[in-house]
């Protein structure tokens, strides 16, 4: 989360389950990238991506897993990358490089998120 | 699909010393990127103090030393120079929040933290390019 906030330069919220995040996310103004473990606690990585997807489908959606089939699995319900574990910083930075400096990304205000 | 990270051959759990490296690596690069002058507002000085509080944590919880971590010098069996590499990382840990609680910083103060980072980098064979990235300058 500090390698994303240090690179990004904007304010990273963290929860510490999928319900939480999924409550955070319904509001349509609260993220535009969504990062999040395969395995979470009460709503898996799986089911907070495939509920992104279906009712915010330009939100940006990057799941990291530690198996195979967590890959698989997250191609499937429209991951717009997939981080395996275990790996490196470079690998968080070329996430912000790719998604946040490369797109055409509107200016953001320095209070979001 | 953007796909980062291990070989899925090799693809497994963070281990605790995953996490050091990663955190030592990214307080080398909040490090250099400051000698560097690249910009820090609030959030970047809130990730270092952050970031610097995790590593001191992890050492000092850890009798001076990260679990399962292996330095070049460790694995030389210099047990002596593996102890002093920890405390530098320390000491470099206590100068990056330094800065980041916008304490003041001289000509020898930036010498010692440049110091103090070559000797880390040359002890961990840290790429010295990836710190090298466009984020760095936006401010």
């Amino acid at each position: 989360m500090d390698v994303l906030a240090y690179s990004v330069n904007r304010e990273v919220k963290s929860f510490g389950n999928g319900i939480d995040a999924w409550s955070y996310i319904k509001d349509p103004e609260s993220a535009d990238i969504i990062v999040s473990d395969v395995d979470m606690p009460q709503m898996d990585g799986l089911e907070l991506l495939k509920r992104v997807k279906s009712e915010y489908p330009k939100k940006i959606c990057i799941l990291m897993g530690s198996k195979p089939a967590h890959e698989n699995a997250a191609r499937e319900c429209g991951a717009d990358a997939f981080i395996a574990k275990p790996f490196d910083i470079n690998d968080l930075f070329d996430v912000v490089q790719s998604f946040v400096v490369e797109v055409n990304w509107k200016p953001l205000d320095p209070g979001s998120k | 699909m953007l796909r980062l990270g291990a070989p899925a051959a090799d693809m497994r759990e963070l281990r605790s010393e995953d996490v050091f490296i990663s955190r030592l690596k990214l307080l080398i690069i909040m490090s250099l990127a400051y000698l560097k002058q690249y910009p820090l507002g609030d959030v970047r000085k809130k990730a270092i103090v952050q970031n610097t509080n995790r590593i001191a944590r992890e050492i000092v919880d850890g009798h001076g030393r990260s679990p399962n971590f292996r330095s070049n010098h460790e694995m030389k069996d210099d047990s002596t120079y593996n102890h002093i590499f920890f405390q530098r990382v320390k000491l470099l840990a206590v100068m990056a929040k330094a800065v980041a609680e916008d304490h003041p910083m001289g000509f020898h103060r930036l010498k010692a933290m440049e110091d103090n980072l070559n000797c880390i980098c040359d002890a961990i064979r840290f790429n010295r390019q990836l710190w090298e990235k466009s984020f760095l300058k936006v401010a």
